[in-house]
């Protein structure tokens, strides 16, 4: 198995993190952020895990929970999927926008995120775990993918106090902090401007939801 | 004209059989969602899973193998990140390209049987393929011929009408039908 990714991208993220709680030792190697490794992708979608030799999984959310199943350790509760898909979809449609600015040294607004992080405040309420109080690949992603945040900085989610407790605790969890240490190099939220600034944009849904055919 | 992705919904419960459950929309956080004894499900993705979790034709999902179950959520996501968020004619065209690129050596998205991957891509794929032209769907070789494949497969008409695709390139001098 082994995985291509940018450096510094808080997606692999969620791979290493998953990869450490499996035992796994992933063989990983570092390519440009602009490199197209699945040869039929016509765009940049990094991280990328070769399973065998031509079979790419593609979706870092996808991938994590590949890695956790091969160890018996993937939740089958429907709400660890509804979890990676809101991620996927409307918190990368808004972070896609917003991380950007943020790394680019822009005026970023942060209310634009304030319905995101008070939804997984409400949702956590005072657990440790975001789907039945057990660790899972929802945990892990959502993880990474704030990651950026608290890498700028460590206060971002000190107006939600159960979000900042379930973060902070995943942080100084092992299979976490050396992750982290793993895609930062070490070198704090500036390992990870340039992966930032060089990935796509999730759309926000179209505006007319009714098409007729 | 009722919501795109409702529609989806209730064909993939329709072609699931699941009895007892009902297709909302929720206005304030533009999702929707599946009400299934009790429980709420919310987004297409996650719908689907439930729906071939809780299904009577198990062989929809591809099987207990974890590669296979990781690609069909990949392609899920793939859907509901890529394909409903085209916002012009490039969007789709990358998207027709990648496809068409993927599927040239593969019967279905999954495996070699249809799964639930195949329907979910075959639905949303729908509105940009009625756009298209006979000639521009022959520029889509594989593609074209995945969702010739599937549209017949899925037997759902009802919600989905049959699309024209014309055969020449399968069957020289034979004119269209």
């Amino acid at each position: 198995m082994k995985l291509f990714t940018d450096k510094g991208n808080q997606h692999s993220l969620k791979i290493l993190v998953a990869a450490e709680l499996a035992g796994i030792s992933l063989e990983i190697e570092h390519v440009d952020s602009a490199a197209i490794v699945v040869p039929f992708l016509k765009r940049n979608v990094l991280p990328v895990l070769e399973v065998e030799t031509n079979e790419y999984l593609f979706s870092a959310n996808a991938i994590t929970r590949y890695i956790l199943a091969t160890v018996g350790k993937d939740s089958e509760d429907i709400t660890v999927s509804t979890w990676l898909e809101w991620e996927s979809t409307d918190l990368q449609a808004a972070l896609s926008s917003y991380l950007p600015v943020l790394y680019g040294g822009g005026k970023a607004d942060s209310q634009k995120l304030q319905p995101h992080l008070s939804k997984l405040d409400n949702s956590l309420g005072g657990a440790q775990f975001i789907v039945q109080d057990q660790l899972s690949a929802a945990d892990v992603c959502l993880f990474a993918a704030l990651y950026p945040l608290y890498a700028n900085s460590k206060s971002c989610f000190e107006n939600f106090s159960n979000l900042n407790a379930w973060f902070t605790k995943l942080h100084a969890e092992p299979p976490f902090g050396a992750s982290v240490a793993k895609v930062t190099e070490g070198k704090g939220s500036s390992s990870l401007k340039a992966s930032i600034l060089a990935q796509p944009l999730v759309n926000t849904l179209p505006v007319a939801r009714s098409v007729s055919n | 004209a009722p919501n795109r992705i409702d529609n989806d919904v209730k064909a993939l419960a329709r072609y699931f059989n699941l009895k007892n459950c009902k297709c909302k929309f929720d206005k304030k956080s533009g999702v929707t969602q599946l009400v299934h004894n009790g429980q709420t499900v919310c987004g297409l993705a996650s719908i689907a899973s439930f729906l071939v979790q809780n299904s009577e034709q198990p062989s929809l999902h591809g099987g207990s193998c974890h590669m296979t179950k990781a690609q069909i959520q990949q392609w899920l996501q793939y859907r509901v990140t890529i394909v409903d968020r085209c916002l012009n004619e490039k969007d789709v065209t990358t998207v027709l390209k990648e496809l068409n690129s993927f599927l040239e050596s593969r019967v279905y998205f999954v495996t070699s049987s249809l799964t639930v991957a195949d329907l979910v891509l075959y639905f949303g794929l729908f509105a940009p393929f009625n756009q298209l032209t006979l000639q521009e769907k022959e520029k889509y070789l594989h593609l074209s011929r995945w969702f010739n494949n599937v549209q017949r497969v899925a037997k759902l008409e009802e919600f989905y009408p049959i699309l024209p695709f014309s055969l020449n390139y399968l069957y020289e001098g034979v004119s269209e039908h």
